[in-house]
């Protein structure tokens, strides 16, 4: 996993580079808060993508 | 007389902003800290030579800021568990104090990223500085 922080006016902002799984994305979230920061952006989970595909066809098969 | 203006600041350890002062290059004070005691025992002083009412843990005095201007200071906020600035009214529009507060800002939360990443176990590929002054790190996990 790679972070890129970046620094500007004091203020802390971490992005998640890479695809993130559920347990990695838990410790960014807790790095950042340690960080005094916050999270910008992160790529979405594999669980997150399955959810939208799943729902996605779900919302088809009502059709 | 200018009064001061207090403002926020996301430091909450002495250590990083005591480096985070270091770095700016200021001369600066800090106040002896007994056990227990309080840590804000030094007190302002305004460009006419009075004593202000604010008390500070840190502070950069005015003779190493600019002719007119008054000390600025960082006191420690028990409740708010940070350190928040003082800044006369007046120096706000002055752009080396101005600048003097938002470098300690910046080199603070630098600070607490290294402290951070090395607690972490992580492992720092680069540091970059921009031409406007945001820092750029990029670590990684083992």
């Amino acid at each position: 996993m790679q972070y890129l922080i970046t620094i500007k006016n004091g203020k802390v902002t971490i992005t998640v580079q890479g695809l993130a799984g559920a347990g990695c994305q838990g410790k960014s979230v807790e790095f950042a808060q340690l960080l005094g920061g916050k999270i910008e952006m992160t790529e979405h989970t594999e669980e997150y993508y399955a959810q939208v595909a799943a729902t996605a066809q779900a919302t088809v098969q009502r059709q | 007389m200018s009064e001061y203006t207090t403002v926020q600041t996301d430091i909450t350890d002495a250590n990083l902003l005591r480096l985070a002062l270091q770095d700016v290059g200021l001369p600066f004070e800090e106040a002896t800290v007994e056990a227990g005691g309080d840590r804000n025992g030094l007190s302002l002083v305004g460009y006419l030579g009075d004593t202000r009412p604010q008390t500070v843990q840190f502070a950069i005095r005015r003779r190493n800021l600019g002719r007119l201007s008054n000390d600025i200071g960082w006191v420690w906020d028990e409740s708010a568990q940070r350190y928040f600035a003082y800044v006369s009214d007046y120096d706000t529009h002055l752009s080396n104090v101005k600048q003097a507060v938002e470098q300690v800002a910046q080199r603070a939360a630098y600070h607490q990223v290294i402290k951070t990443v090395n607690e972490y176990g992580m492992m720092i590929e680069s540091e970059t500085v921009t031409p406007s002054g945001e820092i750029q790190v990029v670590v990684r996990t083992f």
